[in-house]
């Protein structure tokens, strides 16, 4: 770690791991990774505000469907640019110690693609677009998913997902805190 | 998004300020940070479409208002008037909520106190520390402080000890989570495999080995317990002998197969002797009581860590049981976050894809299938019928050819003379016959099982299930006839009577507990080899043939895939020989930890470079569920002939730590015997037949009682959900009735829902109905629209609280569903002590039309 490791005061560290899901250690090597992305300017400034080019270089990120609305829902400016307290936040909110509760609201956020705080049938169809990649599900297949999902999860009929109902349906999925991780 | 929460240092944050800077500069961005540590706490779960339309030009006008007031704090602090006590109370968007504040500002960070950005969180902690540094309650603040610190340094150091972390990560990045389930699987049985090593090594082997008299001077306890014999021990010892060649050949032969000079060793029970082992520091140390108990306490602790790796997902699942969401399921949780490579991700969007057009293909299907004629019905069960019914006779023949081998086997080696009259190869083979022949079916059968469960047409999901519950069957039964064959063989009730040893048609063993031992040395030994060869010589040869070959048949052909339910099954089927052997080999754990550990290398390499993904996207949640409980099912198979051997069978007179007791058990019996009366006495109450009786009715009971709280809970989740649901429902009604008032057409409201993304319910505190009208009493003078739309609500706020319920044209004529309703409504006023609100201009307003707008709106 050597050379991080003088880059924060141990109170820093301290304060990091206080507020994250992390460790010390940890925040040390996502330090690292955040340097990796961009090593001149976070050597110049260890705050160097990285734009969303730069972050998405992060090989998790590069093929990640959401990539561009996760740069959007963890940068603070709201424009996409990450520094390092938000990647850091990024990176605690998908590590294996988050709750899942908190794995959830980001998840809605991401989800959330219009950003209205309810996911729609719109932001549905988004984010199976986005699964299934270069092979996209006919109108009718995507029709009937929808259908099937909103069966599943909207309780009130409102044929939108609300943080509530969102929320109950992750509970029922087991998956989802699986997979909504990302590794150190 | 977010605008309102940007940070207050700006586009461009200062280096984190230390804590012995003056307080003054945290108080300027004090209220943003409030805010946010509301609103981290308050994710509104309801939300209230009209509020919201109108929060869009109020919030607007709050947020300036506040970055004025901001601005306003800017200037007393350059001004150096900022001391004033009263900073906190002076933001009237937060006061209600600042007693909740204090309270939650005191409490650890954790679930539900997660505010979204890290520079908010550091205020709310530096709020903390100051109040800490204050001083009133530090006593218990250093204690805690010292025990974060612990939890702390646990967290460390479980970080530093976590084996092959990075190796993980990479698997994960190439093949996906599920994959990496399996890893992790794997782990945890090589611990558990070394923890059962080191018991055994710890109190069996090192004992005797290091501390046994050579010669037979016996120290036995407890002479005069019935069932022990030291005199037949005597003549009968001597009697087992084990031929050792020095033959090169032969050395290797024997490792391989247990016999000859590694049947002299520690790893096999034969070794051990019955001796207490008086030179020992304390006195003496019984080896048959230390060799017992070790193994029951070894049984115990699989049983208990395995419990614990269960509840651990299976609570997690448990609500899960019901197929209902698995749509969501499939898309919320379908992207593997932690996918890295390219090739994988291109994989991963192509399994997903099929997967959720096979499954939408699946539910037409199902529908059709409902449709379907009874002919075809009846030829479909037909087909089922038949299926199963070869699948039962596959596996009766698979269990009846392994009895056949090994009962021809034990023949051709009863012979005395088999190793001079054949070749070494053949003896070889012949002694590996068993071994292969349950290993060749584990490697065939399973593919006939995949190819016939095509032609049954179930589900997809219920096909891999069936698949392998099937492979499970061939897997136990294979070795409970080996089992039952070895049992046989060692049943034989045709006995010489000096050494119990079999005569005429019965085998002659010596020692048959070695006898068994070096059978399930050498399946494991061969099972290991046969994992190797897969890996080496069938996974990589097609690996160079796919990158290296050009032709498109090579193409064709491509990489494995990676088997997760069958790698799985193949260590659980390691596990299980390892929990069968231990007792007879007791060094047998330690080949299971280091086939486990070369297996994880082996495996390592195939997930990395010479397999894909499976295609089947693998549910780690359930299928993990699904091993353990085949691995507990195992476990409790292995339990009892394992038991069996401790209660009921006669132990060799001329080998291993028990010879000298007719049962195994009866060491117990001698250690008791030389307790004192008053001990003994004790024992013998809580060994007694009532006694067990009067636990067993207690433990009934605690289940009774645990399962029908359990079943109590059921109920309540169901009410629960209705009650969710009926909220929804009230909303709509509501919804409604405001378009009635207002005169809006319900469907309009759909178009207006999207608002800007700044105003996200959770960017902010939740806006709730009284603030909102109070932005609306205290900004007069704005735009007509906001006026009209002022208007509105009062309208509704006029309605009193009694009438709700009444207008309530329930579909459900259910009078407790409307009472459900009532109390819904009422739960969410909230008094409101408009006292303490400190007077922005227009705040005159009386409590109960407050209450009224929090009944209409908050809901």
């Amino acid at each position: 770690m050597g050379g991080s490791q003088s880059v924060f005061s141990e109170q820093e560290l301290s304060d990091y791991q206080e507020l994250t899901y992390f460790t010390k250690k940890e925040i040390l090597h996502v330090f690292k990774r955040f340097q990796t992305l961009d090593p001149d300017s976070v050597e110049r400034d260890k705050n160097a505000k990285l734009n969303r080019e730069t972050i998405l270089k992060l090989p998790e990120l590069q093929v990640n469907p959401f990539n561009d609305r996760i740069t959007t829902v963890f940068s603070s400016a709201g424009d996409g640019c990450m520094t390092f307290e938000d990647f850091l936040d990024m990176m605690s909110v998908f590590s294996d110690n988050a709750p899942k509760n908190v794995k959830v609201e980001y998840a809605f956020r991401i989800y959330d693609f219009d950003e209205d705080d309810v996911i729609s049938g719109k932001d549905l169809r988004e984010v199976i677009n986005r699964l299934t990649g270069e092979q996209a599900l006919n109108d009718e297949e995507m029709e009937q998913l929808i259908q099937n999902i909103l069966e599943e999860a909207d309780l009130d009929d409102d044929d939108s997902l609300s943080f509530a109902e969102f929320e109950h349906v992750i509970s029922k999925a087991p998956d989802f805190i699986n997979s909504f991780r990302i590794r150190l | 998004m977010n605008r309102n929460r940007v940070s207050p240092f700006g586009e461009n944050p200062p280096p984190y300020y230390s804590y012995g800077e003056e307080v003054e500069k945290f108080d300027d961005y004090y209220d943003d940070a409030l805010n946010s540590v509301v609103s981290g706490e308050n994710i509104p779960t309801k939300k209230n479409p009209i509020i919201d339309n109108v929060n869009d030009s109020v919030l607007r006008r709050r947020r300036s208002r506040r970055s004025a007031r901001k601005l306003r704090r800017h200037q007393q602090l350059l001004e150096g008037e900022s001391n004033e006590p009263d900073v906190i109370v002076d933001d009237d968007d937060d006061d209600d909520d600042e007693d909740d504040l204090r309270t939650r500002i005191e409490q650890k960070k954790g679930p539900g106190h997660w505010t979204p950005f890290l520079h908010e969180r550091r205020a709310k902690l530096l709020q903390k520390e100051i109040k800490q540094s204050s001083g009133c309650c530090g006593g218990s603040n250093t204690n805690r402080q010292n025990w974060r610190k612990f939890k702390i340094w646990k967290k460390e150091m479980s970080y530093k000890l976590e084996p092959w972390g990075s190796w993980l990560k990479n698997v994960e990045g190439h093949q996906g989570t599920g994959v990496v389930s399996y890893f992790v699987f794997l782990r945890w049985l090589f611990f558990l495999n070394l923890v059962i090593f080191i018991l055994m090594l710890l109190f069996v082997t090192i004992p005797y080995v290091a501390f046994s008299n050579n010669g037979y001077t016996y120290v036995v306890t407890g002479s005069g317990v019935s069932g022990m014999s030291v005199a037949s021990e005597q003549t009968c010892s001597p009697l087992y002998q084990v031929n050792v060649s020095s033959d090169a050949k032969t050395l290797i032969q024997d490792f391989l197969q247990g016999s000859g000079w590694m049947e002299k060793t520690a790893m096999f029970y034969g070794f051990y002797d019955s001796q207490d082992l008086n030179s020992f520091v304390a006195g003496h140390y019984s080896l048959p009581l230390a060799y017992l108990l070790t193994s029951l306490v070894i049984l115990l602790f699989s049983l208990i860590t395995m419990a614990r790796y269960t509840m651990q997902s299976f609570r997690e699942n448990l609500e899960d049981q019901n197929e209902k969401h698995q749509y969501c399921n499939r898309v919320f949780g379908g992207w593997d976050f932690a996918l890295s490579e390219e090739g994988t991700a291109v994989l991963k969007h192509r399994s997903l894809y099929k997967d959720l057009a096979g499954e939408l293909a699946e539910q037409r299907h199902h529908e059709a299938r409902k449709n379907m004629s009874s002919n075809d019905k009846c030829r479909l069960y037909t087909i089922r019928f038949f299926i199963n019914f070869m699948v039962i006779c596959i596996l009766g023949g698979s269990g009846y050819l392994i009895y056949w081998v090994t009962d021809w086997v034990t023949s051709f080696l009863a012979d005395p003379n088999y190793k001079t009259n054949n070749d070494a190869i053949v003896v070889l083979l012949v002694e590996f016959l068993p071994s292969l022949t349950i290993t060749a079916l584990n490697g065939i059968v399973p593919l006939i099982f995949g190819i016939v469960v095509k032609a049954e047409n179930y589900t997809p999901e219920f096909t891999i299930k069936i698949t392998l519950i099937r492979t499970v069957f061939l897997r136990l039964a294979s070795l409970a006839v080996l089992i039952a064959t070895i049992y046989r063989i060692v049943s034989c009730t045709d006995k010489e009577t000096t050494c119990n040893v079999g005569q005429n048609a019965c085998d002659s063993l010596r020692c048959w507990e070695t006898y068994v031992g070096q059978n399930f040395f050498k399946l494991i030994v061969l099972d290991f080899l046969v994992k190797v060869g897969v890996t080496l010589g069938y996974e990589l040869p097609r690996k160079i043939l796919t990158t290296k070959c050009d032709a498109a048949i090579c193409k064709k052909i491509g990489l494995a895939e990676f088997d997760i339910p069958k790698n799985v099954l193949d260590i659980v089927y390691t596990q299980t020989l390892c929990w069968l052997g231990f007792f007879y080999a007791p060094l047998i754990p330690a080949l299971a930890t280091i086939s486990m550990f070369v297996l994880f290398y082996l495996k390592y390499l195939s997930a990395m470079y010479n397999t894909n993904p499976p295609e089947i996207p693998y549910k780690a949640s359930k299928s993990n569920n699904f091993f353990m409980i085949v691995l507990m099912i195992a476990f409790f198979l292995c339990c009892l002939p394992v038991g069996y051997t401790m209660v009921k069978l006669t132990p060799s007179y001329g080998c291993g730590p028990f010879r000298i007791y007719s049962y195994m058990t009866v060491c117990v019996d001698a250690t008791i015997s030389n307790f004192p009366s008053w001990l003994q006495t004790i024992i013998g109450i809580f060994t007694s037949g009532s006694f067990i009786i009067i636990l067993l009715v207690l433990l009934s009971l605690i289940i009774y009682y645990t399962s029908s709280k359990s079943g109590a809970r059921a109920k309540m989740i169901v009410m629960l959900k209705e009650q969710m649901i009926m909220e929804g429902k009230d909303k709509q009604f509501l919804l409604n009735r405001i378009y009635e008032l207002t005169g809006e057409k319900p469907g309009a409201k759909k178009k207006d829902n999207k608002r800007p993304p700044s105003n996200g319910p959770r960017n902010g505190p939740p806006p709730s109905a009284v603030k909102t009208v109070n932005e609306v009493h205290q900004n007069g003078n704005v735009s007509k629209d906001n006026d009209e739309i002022e208007k509105k609500i009062r309208v509704v706020e006029l309605t009193p609280v009694d009438d709700v319920p009444e207008v309530v044209p329930y579909n459900d004529p259910d009078d407790s569903t409307r009472k459900t309703a009532e109390t819904a409504f009422k739960r969410e006023v909230t008094p409101v002590d408009w006292d303490q609100v400190p007077g922005d201009e227009n705040t005159n307003r009386t409590t109960s039309t407050v209450t009224a707008t929090n009944v209409a709106f908050d809901f």
